[in-house]
């Protein structure tokens, strides 16, 4: 299909192409200002793309308004009608729809019971929290029942506890619906927690499209390793490729890594990405086991409550952050010399990107 | 936790004082002329000379002389006709600013407190240049032979004073309304059409009632300045084109002045002029209803 959109001489959006199996919850992640909002309300149809086409259940829709789509959007701001009560929001479009009035009712009590509001229908949306807010908002594109649901950055606007809760239930709600759900967000933990696929965008594309699992330990680029998760990132150039096994020679060493999808020649600049919580630190400068190692110095100890991270100077302008329990690193303080470990498959090795 | 009601009672006490220079201000520029002119409505007058005294002789009056009847009835006719311009006129203007112009919204903006600031009556000689025997309207529509002989209505008719109220009027009702507009974020009307709403919907179930306290001021504002002008009248109106403020001013200067008789007619005309607006709301309460 690819999709682009271009507003005036901005392009938003560059060939998108990206498609959404029925049932399943699907994320757009990327940082603000990366095009996931345009693409979003391509799909609601309040934008129309420059180039390409829209389908949703093989009809093609690039040319239907967002009132014939059946497409429903909840905004991030959840834009309840001030004037209504939220029963009356909730029902807006299935009496737009013409439904008789008591299955209408039916719908509503439906609705309420199923975002756990039950009994707060005849409150105006003044009354409500920011959470129950948007569990209106929610109800409210749910009602007549869309065969797919925008949802643009709707839990944003919430403090951390109720969003992580929010999380959950958004999510099962989609479950015990098996409706379709496209969600925007610019947080990466929240996509990771919520979704069957994440599509990561950057600069009005699509850069990996794949399970949560499959973004976060094979990452396809060093922008998808850096914007999901924290990773350590060491660049080299590689030295051989042997089967399934990429060895890319860098300032502090010689480092294997599975071969990933990426095409990648010998002698060709390469970046190696490492997780934090991969490396496992050895005190003194022995040599270990693992498959990989190197030895540095302990520059910084940063406890985070459930973790404590450690910077490991193994070159002058090069750190690599270790994720340990609290308890492992006790005893350890800066300056200490340490050896870093990390099993083969553990590291990714990707293009670099001239930045 | 303890100190809170008398926090709340201290709070409640810091607002009635900051109210204090308001209801100052308003009791001695409002409250007390009109309870001066509410009295004088009840007092007499013989030879020109007031009486003081309880009569409701003024009040029967007003409601029993056939002349009064007709003016408060032209009176409302040409105001609400006004209204019925202006309103949707500067609902309009108010829209396309906030959703077409955006930015540029702000620039019609200076053009429309520009044109309240150029003066009451330079704007209605303004008027009367364009709608007059030989006025532009006239000249052009005889230049493109559209007609042979000047229209006649144009000028010195309730058509003239309704079209002048109307362009006097209309930046008063633009101000209130492109106000509402502004508090109505662009996100509610999209979800009405993403819901399924068509156009003439949202204007109906949503974008009236959001701005429905602007849509009261440009009301309060186009009908009850109309209702009560007297110089538009005077000026490009015909003889059977006065209006009750007329009279009403007439009984408050030069000979045959009867200032009894006035202050009952300006409390009736009020109540009156209350009543349409009260009811008209109502009106568009009801008809936006979901
Ligand atoms: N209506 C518009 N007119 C012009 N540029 C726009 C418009 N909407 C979005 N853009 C531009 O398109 C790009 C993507 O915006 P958006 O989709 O809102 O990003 P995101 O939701 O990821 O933060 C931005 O550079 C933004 O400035
Ligand atoms: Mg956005």
């Amino acid at each position: 299909m690819g999709v682009s959109k271009l507003f005036g001489d901005t392009r938003a959006l560059e060939h998108i192409d990206f498609r959404v199996e029925d049932g399943e919850f699907v994320s757009l992640l990327g940082a603000s200002g990366c095009g996931k909002s345009t693409l979003l309300r391509i799909l609601a149809g309040f934008e129309r793309p420059t180039t390409g086409t829209v389908q949703i259940y093989q009809q093609d829709v690039t040319q239907w308004p967002p009132e014939k789509r059946p497409t429903n959007l909840v905004f991030q701001r959840g834009a309840l009608f001030p004037h209504m009560t939220v029963r009356e929001n909730i029902g807006y479009s299935l009496k737009l729809r013409r439904w008789t009035p008591s299955r209408i009712d039916a719908r509503i009590e439906e609705m309420l019971a199923l975002v756990r509001l039950d009994g707060l229908g005849d409150r105006a949306p003044s009354q409500l929290s920011g959470g129950q807010a948007q569990r209106v908002a929610l109800a409210r594109a749910l009602a007549s029942e869309p065969r797919v649901l925008l949802l643009d950055e709707p839990l944003s606007a919430l403090d951390l506890k109720l969003r992580q809760q929010m999380q959950l239930e958004l999510r099962a709600i989609q479950k015990r619906l098996g409706a379709t759900f496209v969600f925007v967000t610019h947080d990466q933990t929240e996509a990771l927690v919520m979704s069957d696929r994440i599509a990561i965008m950057n600069n009005g594309r699509i850069v990996q499209y794949g399970t949560p699992r499959d973004i976060y330990r094979r990452p396809n680029s060093v922008f998808v390793s850096d914007f999901v998760g924290a990773t350590n990132l060491l660049s080299g150039v590689v030295g051989s490729i042997d089967g399934e096994r990429i060895v890319l020679q860098t300032a502090s060493g010689a480092f294997a890594a599975p071969k990933g999808t990426e095409q990648l020649r010998k002698g060709e600049r390469a970046v190696l990405s490492l997780r934090p919580e991969a490396v496992r630190l050895h005190p003194g400068t022995g040599r270990t086991a693992e498959g990989s190692s190197v030895s540095g110095n302990i520059a910084e100890i940063i406890f985070q409550g459930n973790c404590v991270r450690i910077g490991t100077q193994i070159l002058p302008d090069a750190t690599i952050w270790a994720e340990l329990r609290d308890d492992e690193a006790d005893g350890l303080t800066p300056g200490d010399p340490v050896t870093l470990s990390w099993a083969e498959s553990a590291a990714a090795v990707m293009k670099e990107e001239p930045q | 936790m303890t100190n809170e009601p008398s926090t709340q009672s201290g709070q409640a006490r810091l607002t009635l004082a900051a109210m204090i220079p308001a209801s100052v201000f308003y009791a001695a520029f409002f409250a007390v002329p009109m309870v001066c002119l509410l009295v004088l409505s009840f007092w007499t007058t013989k030879s020109f000379v007031l009486i003081p005294g309880f009569s409701l002789a003024n009040y029967v009056k007003v409601f029993t002389s056939p002349l009064y009847q007709a003016l408060m009835l032209r009176t409302v006719g040409v105001a609400l006709a006004t209204t019925a311009i202006i309103v949707p006129t500067a609902f309009a203007l108010a829209y396309c600013m906030r959703f077409v112009f955006e930015r540029r919204g702000q620039l019609i903006l200076q053009v429309v407190l520009l044109s309240l600031f150029s003066g009451y009556l330079v704007r209605i000689y303004a008027w009367r240049t364009i709608l007059g025997k030989q006025g532009l309207l006239n000249s052009t529509l005889e230049w493109t032979g559209l007609i042979n002989e000047p229209l006649e209505f144009l000028i010195y008719s309730n058509f003239a004073v309704v079209v002048t109220l109307s362009g006097l009027l209309l930046p008063l009702a633009v101000l209130p309304l492109y106000s509402a507009m502004l508090n109505v974020p662009r996100d509610h009307l999209e979800a009405a059409r993403d819901l399924g709403a068509g156009r003439l919907h949202i204007l109906r179930t949503v974008l009236v009632p959001m701005t429905l306290p602007g849509l009261r001021t440009a009301f309060a504002f186009s009908f009850l300045l109309a209702a009560g002008d007297f110089v538009t009248p005077s000026l490009v109106g015909g003889t059977q084109s006065m209006l009750i403020g007329n009279i009403v001013a007439d009984q408050f200067r030069g000979i045959g002045s009867n200032w009894p008789l006035g202050a009952a007619m300006a409390f009736v005309v009020v109540a009156i002029m209350l009543a349409v607006y009260l009811s008209t709301t109502r009106l568009i309460r009801w008809v936006t209803r979901w």
